[in-house]
């Protein structure tokens, strides 16, 4: 029975990537190869640029006796990373499950449960610790002398590392669950967090160079500090370079202590944990005058009620217009080097003017705007609704792309103005850096509808199913990217001599209100009717 | 009021119905009843606009569905099996949300959502976000805003599922005083014995096909509306 818990956790684990359509007979193989090659993608560009540290670790480390360190850093960085990593996923597989009061009405033991969520999560912690452990290993194999014990004990303390990271992240978890049932507004809380580890996560890879600097320079101030402050990892690093089995005990003892505290507790407190109910205090309404709105503002309205309704919504699907708000302030301060690297394109020959540079980043980043994207799929079972009422289907669609430009316009404008007054513009270029990235967000806006009327996914689970692996925002983001690509490598390496750049990018203003008139037309017509074939 | 005239919608091979024709009048309450899988659901949907079909005809209030949805629309409401609603809005939200799309003057609506919102005892849950509502009460909100602009044309997905034994009462009420000012009824159910109480008239649909209708007595005869059910089933 564990065992298929453990199947059935580690399914709703992957659910959200691989989950097939109610409505499909079979898999889109397109899809599934596209996920497979972005999973490759990712987990090896991480192994590479871990692997280019711990490379610098062993060069510097072992000739300074200080190998134990350079196991205790690959320590450090798997507790981290399986931490912030499963954080979420064990609130949600622990403390938030749906199915908890499902599974406790069967026969079987809450043990049982218990152990198929925590093996799950742990299969999750050990893919996160394959990430630093596997370069560090290779690394170590391929230019240090190596133990069998060394071997072996490297094993376990990979092994076994996942479990004190699983039992604090359960810890907070449960923190995190308790706090957010007695909110009102658990997605305030949720925002926060996740930014406050987006901002983390920024900051610590925005700086690794200098963190490795610092790493190379100190590194026997740092590794002394380790020693005394991080006591079991500095035991983990001298039992896989030494063979110790002593040191290896005492790691073994600190490192599962942890977990067999959290186990026992849990285990002692599952159904109650389970069963429970919190819910955040009642509000009763009081009577007040209600404000009247037309049908198109009203839906506009619904939408975007959604949209702040969801951090994830708002997390995967806005996050471009953060980047233009902290790139605009980021040219204020450091105009001077973006003003010497286009003299330094342009003495390379590539006609750039400061214009055109603006423009190429806001409308590359726009396409990580994807607001309307997935706004048709997250009707979801409520399609009834939109489809029921006495609205015309240009209503419902063009209050989803209002809300994208509403959302991810507003800050396109400030962006545009911010740096089109930090780099002094003329009357043409100040148009032109506010007129380009505006009609890329319109156009942006209604791709994202339309596309999504031809790839709609009705029967998800959870909304950030069709937020995060819905294939049209899939096929809205990388058009974006290939349309601006398009645009910028057709100018350097064809049009540049023909053509200057305040009348190439005026093309590309009336290229973009082109498209997105040609778009809305789709609309009216096509994709209206599209709508109204709808069903979920 | 509702004319259903050779309805027929099919799914790949599957006849969900087939060539249906039903006619509801004003003032009446029509029951619509079949086993699972019989075509009921399909059928108000296509009648809701929310399904296309593939030929027939329906006209609501003598507009057309197929050329004059909207006309359609307005002067209906629709309560689906499963009231699912916008669980990112709170109760008040959602039906300002109808009353808006509907058109419904700010006094009308305002004076509608304290009579109707006591009537199901859901005034003090109106703050509260519809994903914290129970079954029943997303149905009574689901009830709520089909009455808010005062449609002439109910259609109803098995209403009374989920519903407490005080509110199915009053539900009833509420139905048998709509007819009573002219409008009309359209529900699906599985409960006999409240068709039998409260229809004036009744369907009886089997794998998409009508089977028997007409007024509870023509339909019934001596015996119960069950027996005949029954019978009828037996005879597949």
């Amino acid at each position: 029975m564990t065992g298929k818990l453990i199947a059935l956790n580690i399914k709703a684990l992957f659910a959200r990537m691989f989950l097939r359509s109610r409505n499909q007979k079979k898999r889109n193989p397109a899809v599934t190869v596209l996920i497979i090659l972005l999973a490759i993608y990712v987990f090896a560009s991480m192994m590479f640029l871990f692997g280019t540290i711990f490379y610098q670790l062993n060069r510097l480390m072992f000739p300074m006796d200080l190998g134990w360190f350079y196991f205790s850093f690959m320590g450090i960085g798997i507790f981290a990373f399986c931490f912030v990593g499963s954080i979420f996923a064990a609130q949600a597989q622990l403390f938030s499950a749906k199915d908890n009061e499902l599974l406790l009405s069967l026969p079987i033991k809450p043990q049982a449960i218990l152990a198929g969520r925590l093996a799950s999560l742990l299969l999750l912690d050990y893919l996160f610790a394959a990430v630093f452990a596997l370069p560090a290993f290779v690394i170590w194999l391929v230019f240090q002398p190596v133990t069998a014990a060394g071997v072996l004990f490297f094993i376990i303390a990979v092994l076994t590392l996942p479990l004190a990271s699983l039992a604090l992240a359960s810890f907070f978890a449960w923190l995190i669950a308790l706090v957010t049932s007695r909110l009102h507004n658990k997605n305030a809380l949720t925002l926060i967090l996740s930014l406050v580890f987006m901002g983390l996560y920024f900051y610590v890879f925005s700086n690794l160079n200098s963190h490795i600097n610092q790493l190379i320079m100190r590194g026997e101030e740092i590794a002394a500090a380790v020693r005394q402050s991080l006591f079991p990892i500095y035991h983990m690093g001298i039992a896989i370079e030494q063979g110790s089995f002593l040191s290896l005990l005492i790691y073994l003892i600190c490192i599962i202590a942890p977990f067999v505290i959290m186990l026992l507790v849990l285990s002692a407190n599952f159904i109650r944990i389970a069963a429970a109910n919190r819910g955040a205090a009642r509000i009763k309404y009081t009577e007040k005058a209600l404000k009247v709105s037309n049908v198109r503002i009203a839906f506009v309205k619904k939408e975007l009620r959604h949209f702040f309704g969801n951090p994830m919504y708002m997390l995967n699907s806005a996050l471009g217009g953060v980047f233009m708000i902290v790139g605009a302030g980021a040219l204020v301060v450091k105009r001077d080097v973006a003003l010497s690297f286009i003299e330094q394109l342009n003495q390379t020959g590539i006609a750039l003017s400061p214009a055109a540079l603006v423009c190429a980043v806001l409308g590359m980043i726009s396409a990580l705007n994807l607001v309307s994207a997935p706004s048709v799929s997250l009707e979801g079972k409520n399609l009834w609704i939109a489809k029921s009422l006495p609205v015309l289907p240009i209503d419902v669609l063009m209050a989803k792309v209002q809300m994208h430009l509403l959302v991810c316009g507003i800050p396109a404008a400030v962006a545009s103005i911010i740096s089109a007054v930090a780099l002094q513009a003329n009357p043409l270029e100040f148009f032109l850096i506010l007129a380009v990235p505006l009609l890329m967000t319109y156009l942006m806006a209604l791709f994202g509808v339309v596309i999504n009327l031809h790839f709609p996914k009705f029967d998800w689970i959870n909304e950030l199913q069709p937020i995060k692996q819905g294939v049209s925002v899939l096929l809205s983001m990388f058009g974006a990217f290939a349309l601006v690509a398009a645009l910028a490598v057709l100018y350097v390496f064809t049009l540049s001599s023909i053509v200057n750049i305040e009348l190439y990018l005026t093309l590309c203003a009336a290229l973009f209100a082109v498209l997105s008139g040609t778009l809305y037309g789709y609309l009216r017509s096509g994709g209206s009717r599209r709508f109204e074939a709808l069903t979920n | 009021m509702l004319k259903i005239d050779h309805l027929t919608k099919t799914f790949g091979d599957k006849r969900a119905v087939d060539d249906l024709t039903l006619h509801i009048r004003p003032g009446e309450i029509y029951g619509f009843i079949g086993h699972n899988g019989a075509g009921k659901t399909t059928t108000i949907k296509a009648v809701t606009g929310i399904l296309q079909f593939d030929s027939g005809e329906i006209f609501v209030d003598g507009k057309s569905v197929k050329s004059d949805p909207l006309g359609c629309k307005k002067v209906l409401a629709y309560i689906p099996d499963n009231p699912d609603m916008y669980e990112f809005l709170s109760g008040i939200k959602y039906l300002n949300f109808i009353a808006d799309v509907f058109g419904v003057p700010a006094n009308v609506r305002q004076e509608r959502i304290h009579q109707y919102a006591d009537l199901f005892e859901l005034t003090d849950d109106l703050a509260q976000p519809v994903s914290a509502y129970s079954h029943g009460m997303k149905q009574k909100l689901a009830l709520i805003s089909a009455l808010l602009h005062d449609p002439k044309l109910m259609i109803m997905d098995e209403p009374f599922v989920g519903l407490d034994p005080v509110a199915s009462h009053k539900l009833k009420t509420i139905m048998r005083e709509k007819c009573g000012r002219g409008g009309a009824i359209f529900f699906s159910t599985h409960v006999l014995e409240v068709a039998e109480k409260l229809c004036d008239k009744v369907a009886i649909i089997r794998n998409g096909k009508l089977v028997v209708s007409g007024t509870m007595d023509e339909v019934k005869g001596n015996s119960s509306l069950e027996s005949v059910f029954l019978e009828l089933e037996e005879k597949k």
